[in-house]
């Protein structure tokens, strides 16, 4: 009977893409002239490993999810002095790896596997909002997410939000990653010169960490143990005042670059171990004590974006120092930790240019390529000794340096898509992500694509999945 | 005393002498002056009159477009002819109808005659607002008056795109927009005139792109801003859903592709570049039937790379090649129609850098209601890659002309506060 469920909720996308192809208009995307207008996709997606990881003993899937989302939009009142309206989106998946991979289902531990099968609870409503706006006012309310940067693949300035790297850890885009959280934002246009304007963010008591999976799933990661993982959960805070959270941004144009400055007090959405020893021993050998915690800090950082008419790109940079975060110490590589403040400083340069490539891009119908760069450099200023680093970083190093590089053009008028995005850091780990999207009719996407990982350690950077290589398919019916 | 009384004397007579010439010159000016110019009047009206009696209603296909063939421009008399090739098409013949300009640019443009010129690097100097070349005699002059003119000032329209394969006979909706364009300078019609009293930034031009259809569009908001200074890059920036976050893009290769289709961004109204890019040539004037008055729905059939159902009527058009002064350029040229009377461009061929034609680009205009009087807005346009035979027609729907749009839509902060 289970079983039959399973395969029900399994075939219950692929029926309903069906029903769409026999009435391919039957999606209205506005309803009461344009008040209300809905949109959304369905998709499966398949990620295969062609060659089962040997370390881990781990399945050839990696994912087979099947996701319902649906995005709303609706205008409640428009007035000439002030417009409200409300928007939502819903989603909801069905992971069944665990269930078309033996291999995979007998090496995590059952019970997790109804953790990751669903979305569970709210975290179906992602986002729902009210936005009200008057003049140079607009404030919107709910959950949300909130974007302050201008990186791709690695956020410096972007951390209101934290992300969701259970599933498909930072390989998919931010939007069915990110994790919406309960916040206000406010923003205000002045008529000073440099068309300057300020926006805040208040968080009240909604805290969500960077979600991760516990070691034995395919995303998860090895350090952090199934027992550490659970205790994460635990030590994860309720919602309270004590959450809060506030930031305060200014913009402006100046000589045609446009300037961000901003400021963000935060708890951190990656935890440390407690530094209370006792505590720690015990939560280790009885459990019950919460292990970890979320510290506070400051963010101080900005952004600059301009193009540029020699090197015809568009040139963006970001940096960010925070002050006071929260670093573990130990000199001898285990227990008992200690907690130390550190400064660091990160920035990214890149560029963005579309180029007409000699003969290529002639052979293409004078379709351009995106070529976009960037640098990424992060200083951990004055490490203390025996600084347990993070992840991305070498274990001994303070500087962490990245490259990344995204390609991307169109065939066949963009319905054949191809595009690339390598990174690589200075430690040694790096990941190559190509895709090919297949645009068919106005409905429906196909995309083929892939991901090489590799490392020179298992607990740096994409090293974590250096044996996790893997050919993905996207098969989505957008409406 | 002598010379003295000699001198005055020749003082007053040529300072006489030059009034005269200077009174002759502008009553001559003010007497041959004469704008706006229908394209037919009086007795060439009356000949228009006499051939629209033996063709008006009809409908022209391959079998009749012979008799029209002098009256079409060489590369769309090509597609009639051979449906084999192209598909079955053909259009209606309606009557010419004058189209007469608003008040506020008769009044620009009579206010501000004789004042500009171009220099030999195709920069306009001397003007404001109106037409800048009434009477034009050179290409460059034609081109700045097809630049200037700015169709009531105000326009927001829904246009929706497809992509169709001629060869294959199968097409790919291509998506909806809607689409807000306002003139910050160079106004004519809608107050104030001729320009925002603070446009300290010098902005020409705004344009605001909101894509709703297909799916993998929609949300994206996208602004460009031209400025009045034309060494001047346009200024363009994106939101893009995915990311929730304005993204400045790069308007450099303004001869790519527009989301895939067969069109550049250049291409937009027949040219969307400054003018100074191109160097002018005026090859000839040509009679010729363009979609003037039509605003019927057209009847496009799947797969045919054109479609049927244009209204068209005789009309003076002026035949101007642009040549790109970039070589690297993906045009070596473009041959363009440009309508006398309403300053639009109905139809073009674009040229491959080896100098064959490559595209044929049709807008078909109609004349509707805006605040300051009758303009023209486009009802359809057509970019045919006749090497590919491919397509992509889009209809637009108007839905205000002339009407106030609010400046701070044209600004990065409009694009976070809509953006969702």
């Amino acid at each position: 009977m289970k079983t039959v469920i399973k395969q029900s909720l399994l075939l219950l996308p692929i029926l309903i893409a069906v029903v769409f192809v026999a009435a391919p208009e039957g999606f209205a995307t506005e309803y009461l002239n344009g008040k209300l207008d809905v949109v959304g996709y369905l998709e499966d997606f398949t990620a295969w490993r062609p060659q089962k990881s040997k370390q881990e003993d781990k399945g050839y899937f990696s994912n087979s999810r099947s996701t319902f989302y649906l995005k709303w939009s609706s205008k409640i009142i428009e007035c000439p002095n002030y417009q409200v309206s409300f928007h939502g989106i819903l989603r909801d998946f069905y992971e069944s790896a665990f269930d078309i991979d033996h291999d995979y289902s007998e090496a995590s531990n059952s019970n997790d596997h109804n953790r990751f099968r669903t979305e569970k609870g709210n975290n179906r409503l992602r986002e729902i909002y009210t936005d009200i706006a008057s003049g140079p006012f607009q404030i919107r309310m709910g959950k949300q997410v909130a974007t302050w940067g201008e990186a791709d693949g690695f956020r410096l300035a972007d951390i209101i939000n934290p992300l969701d790297q259970s599933w498909h850890w930072t390989l998919e885009a931010w939007e069915d990653l990110v994790i919406p959280i309960n916040m206000i934002r406010a923003w205000y246009k002045t008529d000073l010169p440099g068309d300057i304007s300020f926006e805040t963010v208040f968080i009240p008591d909604h805290f969500a960490p960077t979600r991760l999976a516990p070691y034995g799933m395919n995303w998860g990661v090895p350090s952090i143990t199934r027992q550490f993982w659970l205790n994460l959960t635990q030590s994860t805070p309720h919602n309270s005042i004590s959450n809060y959270e506030l930031g305060f941004r200014i913009g402006a144009k100046i000589k045609g670059y446009d300037i961000y400055l901003q400021y963000f007090h935060t708890r951190n959405d990656d935890p440390i171990f407690t530094d209370n020893y006792p505590k720690l021993l015990k939560g280790v050998l009885f459990g019950g004590e919460k292990l970890f915690e979320f510290k506070r800090y400051n963010f101080l950082g900005g952004t600059i974006t301009g193009y540029n008419d020699w090197a015809k790109s568009v040139l963006r940079s970001e940096w960010g120092l925070n002050i006071g975060q929260k670093f573990n110490t130990t000199l001898t590589g285990a227990p008992p930790f200690g907690i130390r403040s550190q400064d660091t400083f990160s920035y990214m340069i890149g560029f963005d240019r579309p180029t007409m490539v000699p003969y290529l891009s002639a052979w293409n119908n004078y379709r351009s390529y995106f070529i976009s760069m960037q640098m990424f450099q992060t200083y951990i200023l004055h490490p203390a000794p025996g600084l347990v680093r993070p992840p991305n970083f070498g274990s001994k190093e303070s500087t962490f340096t990245a490259f990344t590089l995204i390609l991307e053009t169109g065939f066949r008028n963009d319905s054949i898509v191809p595009n690339m995005l390598v990174a690589y850091s200075t430690t040694g780990w790096g990941f190559f992500l190509p895709s090919v999207k297949y645009k068919i009719g106005s409905h429906w996407r196909f995309i083929l694509g892939g991901g090489v990982y590799w490392g020179h350690s298992k607990t740096e950077g994409m090293g974590i999945f250096r044996n996790n290589d893997e050919v993905t398919f996207k098969i989505r019916y957008e409406f | 005393m002598k010379i003295r009384m000699k001198s005055k004397w020749i003082i007053g007579i040529t300072t006489t002498f030059s009034c005269l010439v200077y009174l002759m010159l502008t009553s001559v000016w003010s007497t041959e002056m004469k704008w706006p110019a229908p394209c037919y009047e009086g007795k060439t009206l009356d000949e228009v009159r006499a051939w629209e009696k033996q063709w008006v209603g009809k409908t022209v296909d391959a079998s009749n477009v012979d008799g029209v063939k002098d009256f079409l421009p060489e590369t769309y008399y090509d597609r009639i002819k051979h449906p084999e090739k192209w598909g079955a098409v053909s259009f209606v013949i309606i009557p010419y109808q004058y189209i007469k300009p608003t008040d506020g640019l008769i009044k620009a443009t009579n206010d501000a005659a004789g004042k500009a010129s171009v220099d030999n690097d195709e920069v306009l100097h001397g003007w404001v607002n109106g037409i800048p070349f009434p009477e034009p005699k050179t290409g460059a002059e034609i081109a700045w008056n097809f630049d200037a003119i700015t169709h009531g000032d105000t326009e927001l329209i829904t246009n929706r795109g497809w992509l169709v394969d001629g060869k294959r006979k199968s097409e790919r909706f291509l998506g909806r927009a809607k689409i807000w364009r306002m003139y910050f300078g160079g106004r004519t019609d809608v107050p104030p005139v001729p320009e925002f009293p603070d446009n300290t930034k010098g902005y020409r031009r705004g344009l605001l792109y909101f894509f709703i259809e297909p799916y993998d569009m929609r949300g994206i908001r996208n602004l460009s801003i031209r400025y009045k200074d034309t060494t001047k890059e346009d200024d363009s920036y994106a939101f893009v859903p995915a990311m929730r976050r304005v993204r400045r893009m790069s308007t450099a290769q303004r001869g790519d592709s527009v989301g895939g289709g067969d069109n550049t961004w250049d291409d937009a109204w027949g040219w969307d570049g400054h003018i100074r890019r191109n160097k002018y040539k005026l090859l000839k004037t040509q009679e010729v039937l363009m979609g003037r008055h039509s605003d019927k729905p057209l009847t496009p059939t799947k797969g045919n790379i054109d479609h049927s159902g244009t209204q068209r009527e005789r009309i003076n058009c002026y035949v101007v090649e642009f040549t790109s002064k970039d070589r690297d350029y993906v045009y070596s040229k473009r041959i363009c129609w440009i309508d006398s009377e309403t300053w639009r461009m109905p139809y073009e061929d674009q040229f491959d850098q080896q100098g064959r034609l490559w595209k044929t680009t049709e807008y078909a205009v109609a004349p509707v209601n805006s605040r300051g009087g009758m303009v023209t807005t486009v009802f359809s346009a057509n970019t045919i890659d006749v090497q590919r035979i491919h397509s992509t027609p889009s209809i637009g729907y108007p839905q205000s002309i002339g009407e106030e749009i609010p400046q701070e839509n044209f600004t990065t902060d409009y694009l976070i506060k809509v953006g969702h």
